[in-house]
């Protein structure tokens, strides 16, 4: 989430002060290292949990990816060929290039939208809009399962969407859109901008209430409308809830699982496989754990990436 | 003149994406009330409403287990997570010591790795020590895997506690034990709450890990019976939808109660790191 | 509904290569070829096993969701009162991907419904039952090809080697039709040939009904093309293949043919525009709300149809390629179950085999409507669905016309082959390549 921006530097900060050497230090460093133990006791059990049922397991995950294992028999050294296969298994280069595209779904839409709403809605008048933003929001809070098995019917043959396109006479492209090659994707895709919007549009309607007002009463006073202020002082000071939007939602497009894994399947074909249904499916349908693992942690390379990228990304501007 | 245009179409801008997220909610409470075993008929107003299909999906689909496991799974996570995750913060937010920077950044690396790396070797490791299909097997990685956020979370509040009134406490000789849960939880009820919500939800709506861990129907959580519901009895959507609204009503109603805390949590509460 | 039901996979395939000795069996007589009066009794079977008299609990890992099983269970806990046997279900979507791997682990089921052999054998995971076949008979009493099905080799080949698991009954696919409909459109009865059913679907596209429901997204696909496929091959190539038979291809010109039918009837709209979002269970509901003339599905969802439909539900073997064709079906075992290679009761678990093998259970079994392992003094009420199994039934076993499911061929063949007939149903690839990609997937698994 977020947070991997935001809290690093604060602590960088923090840090570096403890590290400054100072007169009187003896006495100083075992005061220092009382207080350590103190603060390695607070955090055994913390950091105990988050060891043994995070890291461990991510680590034991990557050892996996260089053998070929069915998940009981014994293992077998594979190499790099895992890897190899993730690369040239045209079914699992889909599903990659299929991570990226969700990221136009999960963030780019919601971010876009989310600040054209932000634009109409704040600037120099700050009402509250909570309750469109509480109604907006209520989509992150529900059980992934429960949003795809509505979208299912939503995209149904006699779905509401289809229901709909028949009302405003669009009738004849009504269709089962979860059967179709060319549109089973973007639907799932689009379910994503669903959930995300509101959390970016949360984002950004915290940001952009932080703008000092004056700013804004500038603009006007040099003549600027509402699209110079939204370009000259609401985008740049939403910068950073930007990029935090960016990579919360990036996040989930990557890992994304429950939403296709109850509305396609990944289907049709393999129209909407995505790299966490074929990890499952690789692991406990396939049995092959070394291929499943193999395509996790390039998954989790990926990620880290991306993260990595938005991260210079807001750097480089602010 | 523009300003009250501008003003209308404000508004038609925010009803329609008010629309576009209560829509789809709105075609599921319809077909719920819908006769049972009608087909999928998009949106109207049942003429009869079929209040009885609530009660039929309760009992078909087994929800008095499913709930009573999900509600288990939660009082496993939500307390201990968040007493851990105060203790992790406590350590982070008030005491300097080495290995802070690090220890913290390894943390943090927990928020971007996907989940689905983790459950592969995980699924193994509590198989090899008899763990799979018991509600621990779902309780305590989900406690490791809150952990990032928890901790960043209570260390952010910690963080923003005046020193001076550290300092004090600590010069009465008060030890942190004390300082904790004397001098700093009792302004902490907000994070508290909040960190509390966020965890139920998360540990409600969790798929995944459940869906590998737990093979015994008696142990299955709501939203997998869900999933599994929909696989077996498609034939009878107004009772899957009074199903799919039987699953989203607790999450619903924390949420109506707590938005404010929700809001708070997920989107100010990165912000403010 | 059958959870199992939801797709091809759903048991492991029955029969092997069908000698001519089943066109002689089944002559003059309708019953299942294996039909035999030597079913034996379960008291006098487990004459002479150290059969425990202290209290005894069973673990049974299944998927299947109908009566059936929780009727075996009774029956002989009625028996041996001393027993009790606790039956874990899991719906089949979650219990293929676990069944393996709670086999193996510390605490495994005693018994399991067998869904694929390759894994638990491989790992030694199961009893060996070739001991108990001869203690209690089953080679006499159960016909050799039903027993092939459960039997696997230290290669990794089904129907020869040691006897993993037997079957209280068997499946069997074909086609269920809507008698109203069917009145309506002016059509006098269910299709014989393919070129029958080609003008019966044309009639019902023209008056805006469905030709043939289909659950693509199941794996459904797959029925359609090895329906067609059967007809025009001998099940020799297709069910060695089912067995992973060193050199087995299904890209033949028979399957080819079925592949090429269903792009045809995909294109001509005679299959349902949302086949490929389609699960089993919606396709039957759409079935049974009038809107279909046809269904392939097979008799475990024999309950739904006739809950649904009621009388106007018919059902008869898919039909022949051409006037005078062979009648084929896919025809599996019914809940097949192994005993883990760990249990600690393995002459209970035995026992409990024997008694869902025997003729004691037949009416229970075919009250679900599955056909049981023997069909003597088993009568069906005239008209019925299990009339019209057992009529199809002798067509088939006539025809020498059984076969195993597409779906069994190996670990990932019902993802595999869900896949490419999608893709063939949207006119994205060829038969050829379909089949092709298909057989590289069993290449993998079978080497």
């Amino acid at each position: 989430m977020s947070t991997v921006l935001a809290g690093q530097e604060t602590v960088a900060a923090t840090g570096s002060a403890t590290a400054v050497t100072q007169p009187g230090r003896r006495r100083r460093l075992s005061r220092k290292w009382r207080r350590a133990l103190v603060a390695y006791a607070f955090l055994l059990l913390p950091v105990g949990f988050y060891a043994v049922f995070m890291i461990l397991p991510w680590i034991q995950t990557i050892v996996l990816s260089f053998y070929n294992w069915d998940g009981i028999g014994t293992k077998t050294g594979a190499g790099f060929s895992n890897f190899v296969h993730v690369f040239s298994d045209p079914q699992l280069r889909v599903a990659v290039v299929h991570a990226f595209e969700l990221m136009l779904y999960f963030c780019v839409i919601p971010i876009v939208s989310a600040l054209f709403l932000t634009a109409l809605i704040t600037g120099p008048r700050r009402p509250h809009w909570t309750f469109t933003r509480a109604v907006l929001f209520l989509p992150q809070v529900l059980p992934a399962v429960a949003v795809a098995v509505i979208w299912q019917w939503m995209y149904g043959e006699n779905g509401f969407i289809n229901q709909a396109l028949r009302w405003v006479g669009l009738g004849r492209v009504a269709q089962p859109w979860l059967a179709s090659f060319t549109w089973a994707f973007p639907a799932v895709g689009l379910v994503g901008s669903w959930i995300t919007l509101g959390l970016c549009l949360a984002f950004f309607i915290a940001g952009a209430q932080r703008i000092p007002i004056e700013l804004y009463e500038a603009i006007a006073t040099d003549g600027g409308g509402r699209l110079r202020q939204f370009r000259w002082v609401t985008l740049p000071h939403l910068r950073g809830e930007i990029v935090i939007a960016a990579t919360v939602t990036a996040i989930s497009a990557m890992s994304a699982f429950d939403i296709v894994f109850v509305m396609t399947g990944g289907g049709p074909g393999v129209a909407s496989i995505v790299p966490g249904l074929l990890i499952y499916q690789l692991a406990f349908t396939a049995f092959n754990v070394g291929q499943a693992s193999a395509l996790a942690v390039v998954l989790s390379l990926l990620v880290l990436l991306v993260i990595t990228v938005l991260r210079l990304a807001g750097r480089e501007r602010s | 003149m523009t300003t009250r245009l501008e003003w209308l179409g404000t508004r038609a801008v925010m009803l329609f994406a008010l629309l576009s997220i209560v829509i789809p909610l709105l075609v599921i409470a319809t077909t719920a009330l819908e006769p049972p075993g009608s087909l999928n008929t998009g949106l109207s107003w049942p003429a009869h409403p079929h209040w009885g299909n609530f009660v039929s999906a309760w009992s078909v689909a087994g929800f008095s287990t499913l709930m009573r496991s999900s509600v288990i799974v939660c009082i496993g996570v939500v307390p201990v997570g968040v007493v851990l995750a105060t203790c992790a913060g406590y350590a982070f937010g008030t005491i300097d010591f080495p290995g802070k920077r690090v220890i913290f950044a390894g943390l943090m690396i927990g928020l971007a790795v996907p989940y689905e790396a983790i459950v592969i070797a995980l699924y193994y490791n509590l198989k090899s020590v008899g763990l799979t299909n018991t509600y621990l097997s779902v309780i305590l990685p989900l406690i490791g895997a809150f952990m990032p956020f928890g901790a960043f979370w209570m260390r952010n509040h910690f963080a923003h506690t005046p020193v001076a009134l550290i300092e004090a406490a600590q010069m009465d000789g008060a030890s942190d034990l004390t300082i904790l849960t004397k001098v700093l939880l009792p302004n902490s009820r907000a994070a508290l709450s909040t960190l509390a919500v966020l965890y139920f939800t998360w540990t409600w709506n969790q798929f995944l890990l459940v869906l590998i861990m737990i093979q015994d129907p008696a142990r299955e959580t709501a939203p997998l019976g869900l999933a599994l519901f929909v696989g077996q009895y498609t034939t009878n959507l107004p009772l899957l939808s009074a199903g799919t609204l039987i699953v989203i009503a607790p999450v619903m109603i924390v949420y109506m109660f707590f938005q404010r805390q929700f809001i708070a949590g997920l989107a100010h509460g990165a912000i403010k790191g | 509904m059958k959870a199992k039901g939801r797709s091809a996979a759903r048991t492991a395939a029955w029969l092997g290569a069908i000698g001519s000795s089943v066109a002689l069996v089944a002559m003059g007589s309708v019953a299942p070829a294996w039909a035999s009066a030597h079913a034996r009794t379960p008291q006098s079977a487990t004459a002479g096993t150290a059969f425990p008299t202290g209290p005894v609990t069973l673990t049974l890992a299944t998927e299947d969701t109908s009566k059936l099983t929780p009727a075996l269970i009774a029956g002989f806990e009625k028996l041996h009162p001393n027993v009790k046997i606790v039956q874990q279900t899991t719906s089949y979507t979650d219990y293929l991907p676990k069944i393996n791997l709670e086999l193996a682990s510390s605490t495994p089921p005693d018994l399991s419904e067998v869904v694929t052999l390759e894994t638990a054998v491989k790992d030694h995971l199961l009893l060996n039952l070739d001991p108990y076949a001869a203690q209690y008979g089953w080679t006499k009493s159960i016909s050799p090809y039903a027993l092939d099905e459960y039997r696997m080799g230290s290669n990794l080949v089904a129907g020869n080697g040691p006897l993993y698991a037997v079957s209280s009954g068997f499946d069997l696919t074909g086609i269920f039709y809507n008698k109203t409909l069917m009145q309506k459109l002016g059509i006098s009865g269910p299709p014989q040939t393919l070129a029958d059913l080609n003008a019966d679907l044309a009639k019902a596209k023209a008056a805006g009904y469905t030709g043939l429901e289909l659950a693509a997204e199941d794996g459904h696909g797959a029925f359609l093309v090895q329906q067609v496929a059967d007809d025009y091959s001998s099940p020799a190539p297709v069910n060695n293949w089912i067995f992973g038979v060193k050199g087995s291809n299904i890209n033949i010109p028979a399957v080819r043919t079925g592949a090429n039918q269903l792009a045809t009837w995909a294109k001509d709209g005679y299959i349902n525009a949302d086949a490929s979002a389609d699960a089993l269970t919606q396709a039957v509901s759409e079935f049974n709300a009038g809107k279909a003339l046809f269904i392939n599905d097979g008799n475990w969802d024999t309950w739904e149809y006739q809950g649904g439909l009621k009388s106007a539900v018919g059902f008869a073997a898919f039909p022949a390629a051409q006037p005078g064709g062979r009648y084929t079906a896919m025809v599996g075992g019914t809940a097949g179950y192994a005993i883990s290679a760990k249990t600690k009761y393995p002459q209970v678990a035995a026992a409990f085999l024997n008694y869902s093998v025997s003729a004691a259970v037949a009416p229970a079994v075919f009250a679900q409507g599955n056909l049981p392992n023997s069909l003597s003094g088993i009568t069906a009420a005239p008209g019925s669905l299990n009339a019209e199994y057992i009529k199809a039934w002798g067509e088939i076993v006539k025809s020498d016309g059984l076969y195993g499911y597409f779906a069994n061929a190996f670990p990932t063949a019902n993802t595999a082959w869900t896949q490419q007939t999608e893709e063939l149903i949207g006119g994205k690839t060829t038969a050829q390549a379909a089949l092709s990609t298909v057989q590289a997937g069993w290449a993998q698994a079978h080497g």
